[in-house]
């Protein structure tokens, strides 16, 4: 407002200069196409993987680690999706390739990549962990969201930086949120960042809802458990420290969220007595970035 | 890391990613290092490059585990405004038990 445009305006020049947004490599379409088709072999599948090499190796050393619970016995892409089964094969090359994609470590003074990452992983680790706990079946769907629910804040760090490090700024001086500086410099904020990439590259709707309802989780409509989820794991990622999303501060859980996933002390107590093993597994994720 | 061509590579050169056969085999672990009996094969099978380790590389292979940094001071910090909320609160108690144990249990 202070910028004298319009929100609807700054939105659109946003969009437009993003537009040079990283792509997914060809092998994810690949195989949501070969995996439509029910007469689809393992075979099929591995041969479209292993195409791309680097991306290959990262799937080999994911599947053989302990937090996909075979250490060290895959050898080959089609044992792993004989074992595993197709759809976490597809769901372990998408994480792999969003590393590829947007992973590292560095990042600013102001905004730390690795400590981002931490915050990332933590909360697919919590969330899945929240899944098994409440019986929801979509757990490695979960994860990803969760890993992938803060994405906007890459994007607007990587492509916008002069932005992006004002949004830094104003956070230090008001000590507030990091969402809430990016609505008042950018106006705009990560989560429909975020929103615009899960368009582009084509996420399936359920991660794309994650992304852009995670702080406003009663507009997940057909996927509130999966937003609501995520909603949760965010904030308890938050207050047991795991890495950092961008600020040191938490937000407020959503009354209505934890009515309906009838949360409470003792099941809050649940999650977090294997978490510290969960997360211990999960820095796998640190070794392909 | 490095990547470089089948006939660029040296005696003694070692392999930073598995090399995957187009079958999907691992052909070739990571760490492996290459003797010329073996970079002469890997020609044979029509590799066209490797990934092989460059310097850097002992650095970054550094385990970075998912370390939890916050000790109980910090925990009031995070939730300095959110504490009146009930909700916020059970999340804080939950938080702190969870913290105090497992500080208990590293000794």
């Amino acid at each position: 407002m202070e910028t004298g445009k319009s929100a609807k305006d700054r939105i659109r020049e946003l969009t437009e200069s993003v537009t040079g947004l990283p792509t997914l490599p060809k092998v994810v379409t690949q195989i949501t196409q070969l995996l439509q088709n029910p007469r689809t072999s393992a075979e099929e599948v591995g041969r479209a993987i292993t195409m791309d090499q680097s991306l290959a190796s990262k799937v080999l050393k994911l599947v053989n680690s302990a937090f996909y619970g075979f250490p060290g016995r895959i050898n080959t892409i089609t044992h792993a999706i004989v074992i595993l089964g197709f759809n976490t094969v597809k769901n372990i090359v998408l994480t792999a390739s969003i590393f590829e994609k947007l992973g590292g470590r560095g990042g600013s003074q102001s905004f730390d990549l690795e400590k981002f990452w931490l915050h990332s992983i933590g909360t697919g680790v919590v969330g899945r962990e929240i899944a098994r706990k409440i019986n929801f079946r979509f757990q490695e769907e979960v994860f990803i969201s969760g890993l992938l629910h803060d994405i906007g804040k890459v994007i607007a760090f990587k492509y916008l930086p002069e932005e992006f490090a004002q949004v830094c700024q104003y956070r230090d001086e008001k000590n507030c949120l990091l969402m809430e500086a990016e609505k008042k410099v950018m106006d705009v904020t990560h989560d429909e960042v975020g929103g615009w990439l899960g368009t582009k590259w084509n996420l399936p709707e359920d991660l794309r809802f994650s992304i852009l309802y995670h702080h406003f989780p009663k507009q997940g409509a057909k996927h509130e458990t999966m937003v609501s989820v995520i909603h949760l794991a965010d904030i308890f990622t938050r207050a047991l420290g795991v890495g950092s999303g961008g600020d040191n501060r938490i937000p407020i859980v959503d009354t209505g969220v934890w009515d309906k996933l009838r949360f409470s002390r003792p099941l809050l107590d649940k999650i977090y007595k294997d978490i510290d093993a969960e997360l211990e597994k999960a820095s796998i994720f640190f070794q392909i970035m | 890391m490095k990547k470089i061509q089948i006939d660029k590579i040296e005696n003694g050169m070692i392999l930073s990613k598995p090399l995957i056969g187009t079958g999907g085999n691992v052909l070739l672990n990571e760490g492996i290092e290459l003797k010329a009996a073996m970079i002469s094969r890997l020609k044979n099978w029509g590799i066209p490059f490797v990934t092989i380790q460059g310097e850097e590389e002992r650095a970054v292979e550094e385990q970075a585990s998912i370390n939890r940094e916050v000790q109980l001071p910090q925990l009031d910090r995070i939730f300095v405004d959110t504490l009146n909320h009930p909700l916020m609160k059970i999340v804080y108690d939950a938080t702190f038990s969870h913290l105090q144990e497992r500080q208990h249990g590293n000794g």
